[in-house]
């Protein structure tokens, strides 16, 4: 299991945008240099990330992308929906038959019970972090997600 | 998935055997998914002839086509061997221009290469 290239570059992408914050707007030049990838890709995945409504493109000499909303109210799960990434799709059995027209396991599979548990515990994580979340260093974000894993243990807890 | 040296050459062959490529689900006729349909009509709408692959058939194209462009989902079209993208991508390109400027469409009939010479 592994995070795909385009998830990857594609958020790294969108967080500098957001570093832009509410002055000029980035632009894939900017982007790409300061990510390492080639502009035609970079150009692809703010391109997609626009199409997912998550940023705003201007035109002209100083054109480039700004997010289309607030940093805290984009999440990391709707960034990963837009980049065309999803662990475990409806379409995921569907698409999975083998050589055959249906899967064997249509009608009784224990997989598919564990991965969509697994997706809906991907999606609850990364619903509640956003993009401000991560404008963060290493250490300060690996300290954030300890005290917010502890709060939802503890949350959960109590809950029981 | 690390993307083979192998598989990389089988996808480097693929998309230099034609002008246009496209990987999706299914083929020209009977696509498997609505993405892969969605730019079957927008090819077929733009040239007469281009190269499908059926990714379903081949789980180690399915896979390696993905890493090899870097891109998370099929269909992918490929057009002079550069990956333009997927449906979503294809289809803004088609309605803004874009995408037949990019395929040099209005003369259609321009899938295969010239032959050398």
């Amino acid at each position: 299991m592994q995070l795909l290239a385009s998830e990857e570059y594609g958020l790294r992408c969108l967080m500098r945008v957001a570093a832009g914050g509410d002055g000029a707007p980035v632009s894939i030049a900017e982007v790409a240099a300061s990510e390492g990838l080639g502009a035609g890709y970079t150009a692809k995945l703010l391109r997609m990330l626009r199409l997912g409504g998550l940023v705003g493109s201007v035109r002209g000499a100083d054109g480039g992308y700004r997010l289309a909303r607030p940093a805290r109210e984009i999440t990391v799960w709707s960034a990963l929906q837009a980049l065309g990434g999803e662990f475990f799709s409806a379409e995921f059995c569907a698409c999975h038959p083998g050589r055959l027209r249906r899967c064997v396991r249509a009608s009784d599979c224990s997989l598919r019970s564990l991965w969509a548990t697994l997706q809906a515990g991907v999606r609850a994580t990364l619903e509640g972090i956003t993009l401000a979340d991560l404008q963060r260093d290493e250490r300060s974000m690996g300290v954030w997600i300890d005290e917010a894993g502890a709060r939802a243990a503890g949350e959960h807890f109590i809950g029981v | 998935m690390i993307l083979s040296e192998e598989t990389r050459k089988r996808i480097d062959s693929i998309i230099a055997s034609d002008r246009i490529v496209l990987f999706m689900k299914g083929d020209r006729h009977v696509p498997q998914c609505g993405f892969s349909a969605t730019v079957i009509q927008i090819l077929d709408a733009l040239v007469s002839d281009y190269t499908t692959v059926d990714v379903l058939a081949d789980p180690e194209i399915r896979d390696g086509v993905k890493e090899f462009s870097s891109w998370p989902t099929v269909p992918q079209l490929y057009v002079a061997g550069e990956f333009v993208g997927g449906c979503d991508i294809v289809r803004e390109m088609y309605s803004n221009g874009e995408l037949q400027a990019t395929l040099g469409a209005g003369a259609a009939n321009l899938g295969r290469r010239p032959e050398a010479g």
